[in-house]
């Protein structure tokens, strides 16, 4: 940004409203969303490893048809967040957008993945890569950009290991992409 | 066409940029208002030494752990600066 440019009024305000929409959109970015669903799937797919090398359960990963209901608490969150305080930035409602869009085809494509050779870890791990950069990029936030380059990274991994080995990968690049920046932005 | 009822101090990009981010947040750390602005750090040090010597803003140097952390806060002053450098804009909008 240049300092001595002679500014037009019109330039003026542009400036003010778009400094104090990122500045009101990033005091409101918060951690639930990021610890929440950090440690929920993290520990599903840690869980899913451990089933699948370590015991003889044949169909672990009926365990993830909690999400169905585990849904439910960040809606209900949400809601609550949003009476608190209703007049959501304009960058607010572009990611709470960006993420109903990601659930809606993340839950395709896992109702689709026999079509698509069981890939979908590495499937989920690229549009969650996608979807973190975004989101960190629209709320200026170094850490969740930082994160979307694990599940990015975990995404290419995952295409290449045997299946057993995604969890351990999707696990970690969980605790790398959104665990860290959930307790960095908790620690703001 | 002159501007010359708008505040010089605040009619600048990257200053008026810095009162808009802390007349929002009450103070904002160097590292936040450097990535908000896209400004280079020493541009954005020379731009806040001018608010602080017209006392619009105050720097508070500090520590996180060993790490060492600057905040610009807002004074009553600048706050003060900046509803008038928004009143005086209206006179010159359409």
């Amino acid at each position: 940004m240049k300092t001595e440019d002679v500014m037009q009024p019109e330039e003026s305000l542009a400036i003010i409203s778009e400094m104090v929409e990122r500045t009101k959109s990033n005091l409101r970015l918060n951690s639930f969303h990021f610890l929440y669903w950090g440690w929920v799937i993290s520990i599903l797919h840690f869980t899913t490893y451990v089933l699948l090398a370590y015991t003889d359960v044949t169909h672990p990963f009926y365990i993830w048809l909690s999400t169905l209901v585990l849904w439910i608490i960040p809606i209900v969150y949400e809601r609550n967040r949003h009476k608190a305080k209703p007049s959501r930035t304009y960058i607010q409602k572009a990611n709470g957008r960006l993420w109903l869009g990601y659930g809606i085809i993340l839950f395709t494509f896992i109702f689709f993945q026999h079509k698509i050779n069981f890939e979908i870890n590495a499937v989920i791990m690229l549009m969650t890569a996608f979807a973190t950069f975004v989101s960190g990029s629209m709320f200026r936030y170094k850490p969740i950009i930082y994160g979307s380059i694990a599940f990015f990274v975990a995404g290419i991994a995952c295409f290449l290991v045997p299946t057993l080995y995604e969890f351990l990968i999707c696990g970690a690049a969980i605790i790398l992409g959104y665990l860290i920046p959930g307790y960095l932005l908790k620690r703001r | 066409m002159g501007f010359e009822a708008l505040d010089p101090l605040l009619h600048s990009q990257l200053r008026l940029a810095v009162m808009s981010i802390l007349v929002t947040a009450g103070s904002a750390e160097f590292t936040d208002i450097k990535e908000k602005t896209g400004a280079t750090a020493g541009n954005l040090s020379v731009q806040l030494d001018k608010l602080e010597k017209a006392s619009y803003i105050e720097i508070i140097k500090g520590f996180r752990g060993k790490r060492p952390v600057t905040t610009a806060k807002i004074t009553d002053t600048g706050k003060q600066a900046f509803g008038n450098y928004v009143k005086a804009l209206r006179d010159y909008l359409p």
